[in-house]
């Protein structure tokens, strides 16, 4: 009964995908065509009318910041590198490209250095993303369930005994999982990610072009967006500086 | 302007015979005509020491130098008197810029406290190219001297630039000569402007140090002695119209001068100080001369069929390779030669790219340039010598090299290509890699030649709808719940149905007495009936039932051993047990004991109600 349910809502979720997916399937063949024959402007194109179409996938994102990186747009392909990541935070090639983009921007700027228990507290909830995340917890749940049945209806001591203890840490498990889905989904929430897009930005103290300059990014730097003011946004960048810069010269991840 | 020039003399002569010797005088000595170009000297000079020289503005010409005081001073005794002589004078050169006639004011300065000023006189700056000047009418004074001018002949003394083709494509080869035509004996060549050809790259094909070569060429009936006084290999770098620059160039031309010897009247004189052979019958004439502007048109490369890696050569080319080897042991060399041969600008040749295998240890090429200058341009070849040690044995191709270039004669890119090679590569002795570990021999580290980012993920992926997040979805919660309610539901189910099961146990063991009761019942009537058969087998069916609803377990699961065993973990006393046993087998035995059947039958009945009432009792 369970499993017959489970594979009933896995056919529902899935069902839209497999109908669309066929009519999509010609145009994301046709991009890996132009890529591979070093037509790297018509990939662009055609990856991004699946996205017009509303459908996106780590893999697609990816896809489409190869073939910017290939057309020398490296501000675009980062924002697409980062926007694969995003779906997938463990995805190691958008990993590995968007390392390599990155060394090809102007600015390098060092990472404000974290406590160690800090680093590894982000570095867990980085790991997936947040649906990722929640799928996970929801597999420790349910065998946290299975676990509390066999305590329930365990016959002898000993598979009652099995039940409770296993059933408490899976218990503990997905309530950690649901944690830190919910602290990946507030951090990606507050700290909106953006890409520079215009080549060279003054950032200012103040909302307005009247501010004192206090410095000066360059195309391709990410940045976390903070506050928004009009047409002006508080950013912070990776060395833990804060500014104004107009909305118009970042494109948000 | 003669009639100018005559009032100034006029002025002056009237002027200075008004001044006596002890006077002041104070005048300046200019030319009035020169040709456009020309350095000229304007001098102020004072009899007397002067103090507050003060020159006039000087409009339309450039100061070259100046002024420079220069003094001089003599005392002479004629007869018996003592006069000194002073004179100051401060002196100009000027270049004169343009054409036209300029006034100059008049220069001031004071003696004495008393005030002199010079004359403002005129000076006329003639089309320069046209007329020559004499060398010795520079300092002409403003006195009236008709100038003393001797003109050599545009006809006579020419320079000219030659280019064996105006319309060209970027980078073709433009053959480009300067020639001097004269009739007349030229000396002190000297070139005033024309260093570079912006737009252009040129090579000089003429040597440097080596003599003018001349020749005769007759034009319009006339021998001209031709020297080329520069010939040059020029190359468009930069496309549309473009121009070269005039070539200026002065020198000094020696021609008779017969006016000033006619001047003298005497037949005889004259035509003797006319004959050539007196060197002083010839004049030096400062000549400058000028080409023509040239405008080349220089048409972009055809992009139709232009090759993607194209090498940027224009000319006419051929590339040959050369391997010195094909069978070697690793660790030793090969060279591997290219040659690029032909004409065109062979500098500009970039490097070849070839495609070596990754596994060699390929070092920059020696390139060497011969470059060979003839009449009819630049001609040579570029060798690029590579050297290559392949480190591990094997078979290895070595590629064509492939060189593209425009041909201006075909108007088409052309393509050319060298030999592949083929090179086997055997284990080379251990003596050369003696000092080699053993270990470490076969072994290397990976070598990155490149870096790239990774390729595409090919299609079978999923998509999904953006904007919609599982977490928070309903289907989320759902999911999330779903565990929970089925738990409780299956909990629950179960519980319940474990009740009820315990119910039916909980009926039989309520009604099992009740049940043994009715048996014994029975039994007692079998007993008073006589029927000894019947009696014992209701009362031991009345025995084992109650046992079995008791402990709710099939009859056919009842032995003598599970009973025992069953009783003993409901704790009933082992006494009890084995009474319970004893009547059980008494029961059994007493069907078929002979004896009074009677009195038997009422001790196991008694028994067996006894023990019934007692095990009920020691449950509770």
């Amino acid at each position: 009964m369970k499993r017959f349910k489970w594979t009933i809502i896995i056919v529902l979720v899935q069902l839209p995908i497999l109908l669309f997916g066929q009519d999509y399937q010609t145009y994301i063949k046709n991009a890996e065509h132009y890529y591979a024959e070093a037509k790297y402007d018509s990939a662009i194109l055609t990856y991004q009318k699946v996205l017009d179409e509303g459908y996106h996938s780590t893999e697609l994102y990816y896809n489409l910041g190869n073939s910017f990186y290939k057309q020398n747009e490296i501000p675009s392909a980062i924002l697409y590198f980062e926007k694969a990541l995003k779906l997938d935070p463990a995805n190691e090639d958008a990993l590995f490209n968007l390392k390599l983009a990155n060394t090809r921007i102007q600015d390098k700027i060092e990472s404000l250095p974290l406590l160690f228990f800090v680093r590894w507290y982000v570095g867990l909830y980085n790991m997936f993303s947040v649906d990722n995340w929640a799928k996970i917890s929801l597999v420790l749940f349910s065998i946290s369930a299975l676990f509390s049945l066999l305590y329930f209806l365990g016959k002898s001591i000993f598979m009652r005994k099995t039940g409770f203890y296993f059933g408490l840490i899976f218990l503990f498990l997905s309530v950690s999982g649901l944690f830190l889905t919910y602290k990946k989904h507030i951090s990606q929430i507050e700290q909106a990610q953006a890409i520079v897009f215009k080549p060279s930005v003054t950032v200012k103290s103040s909302p307005n072009a009247n501010g004192v300059d206090l410095f000066v990014i360059h195309e391709g730097t990410k940045l976390w967006v903070i506050d928004k003011v009009g047409q002006w946004c508080e950013i912070k960048i990776a060395n833990g500086s804060i500014g104004w810069i107009e909305t118009k010269t970042i494109e948000l991840i | 302007m003669n009639r100018l020039l005559y009032l100034l003399s006029v002025l002056l002569i009237s002027l200075s015979s008004h001044l006596s010797a002890q006077e002041v005088n104070f005048s300046v000595k200019a030319p009035n005509r020169v040709s456009e170009g020309q350095r000229f000297s304007v001098t102020f000079v004072a009899n007397a020491d002067i103090d507050e020289f003060k020159a006039p503005p000087f409009t339309g010409f450039q100061i070259l130098s100046g002024p420079n005081r220069s003094q001089s001073s003599s005392i002479s005794f004629v007869n018996g008197k003592v006069s000194h002589n002073v004179s100051i004078s401060y002196s100009y050169i000027f270049y004169a810029k343009t054409k036209g006639s300029f006034n100059i004011g008049s220069a001031t300065c004071s003696v004495d406290g008393e005030e002199y000023a010079t004359n403002p006189f005129t000076i006329e700056v003639i089309g320069g190219n046209s007329n020559s000047k004499t060398l010795s009418g520079s300092n002409a004074a403003v006195t009236s001297q008709s100038p003393d001018l001797v003109a050599v002949d545009d006809k006579q003394l020419f320079i000219e630039a030659f280019v064996d083709k105006k319309k060209v494509y970027q980078g073709e080869q433009i053959l480009l000569t300067h020639k001097i035509f004269t009739l007349v004996p030229v000396s002190n060549l000297s070139v005033d402007k024309l260093s570079s050809y912006p737009g252009f790259w040129s090579i000089n094909l003429l040597d440097n140090g080596q003599q003018l070569k001349q020749y005769n060429q007759n034009i319009n009936g006339k021998d001209y002695i031709v020297a080329d006084l520069k010939r040059e290999a020029v190359f468009a770098q930069k496309t549309g119209k473009i121009e070269i620059p005039a070539m200026e160039l002065s020198c000094v031309a020696k021609i008779i001068n017969n006016k000033k010897r006619t001047a003298s009247n005497d037949p005889f004189f004259d035509s003797f100080f006319n004959d050539p052979f007196f060197n002083n019958a010839y004049q030096s004439i400062e000549k400058k001369l000028r080409t023509k502007k040239i405008t080349v048109e220089v048409l972009p490369l055809p992009a139709e069929n232009k090759p993607e890696n194209f090498s940027g050569a224009v000319g006419e080319f051929t590339i040959s390779s050369n391997i010195d080897q094909t069978k070697i042991k690793t660790n030793e060399a090969v060279t591997v030669k290219y040659t690029v041969s032909g004409k065109g600008n062979i500098d500009l040749i970039p490097d070849l790219s070839v495609q070596f295998p990754a596994d060699f240890e390929v070092y920059d090429p020696k390139i060497s340039t011969n470059i060979r200058k003839g009449s009819t341009g630049v001609s040579g070849y570029k060798i690029f010598e590579y050297t290559l040690i392949p480190r591990s044995s094997g078979t290895y191709d070595i590629p064509s090299a492939s060189f593209n270039f425009f041909n201006p004669k075909t108007k088409h890119y052309e393509y050319k290509t060298t030999d592949a090679y083929q090179i086997q590569v055997e284990k080379g002795n251990l003596s050369t890699s003696s000092n080699m570990t053993f270990a470490g021999e076969n072994k290397e580290d990976i070598r990155y030649i490149g870096q790239d980012i990774r390729y595409l993920t090919s299609y079978p992926y999923k998509l999904q709808l953006i904007g919609s997040h599982f977490f928070g979805s309903t289907l989320f919660y759902i999911l999330l719940f779903l565990p929970l309610v089925l738990v409780l539901l299956i909990v629950i189910v179960w519980r319940k149905e474990i009740k009820k099961r315990s119910n039916e146990g909980l009926m039989k063991n309520k009604q099992a007495t009740k049940l043994a009761k009715k048996r014994l019942k029975k039994a007692n009537s079998f007993l008073k009936a006589g029927n000894d058969q019947e009696f014992y087998v209701e009362l031991s069916q009345a025995l084992w039932g109650y046992i079995a609803d008791k402990f709710n377990i099939g009859l056919s699961a009842l032995s003598i051993e599970t009973v025992h065993d069953y009783l003993a973990e409901k704790k009933v006393s082992a006494e009890l047990i084995n009474e319970f046993t004893e009547t059980l087998n008494d029961c059994e035995f007493a069907r078929f004991a002979p004896g009074d059947k009677n009195v038997a039958m009422d001790k196991v009945y008694k028994e067996g109600l006894q023990i019934i009432s007692k095990i009920e009792s020691q449950l509770k």
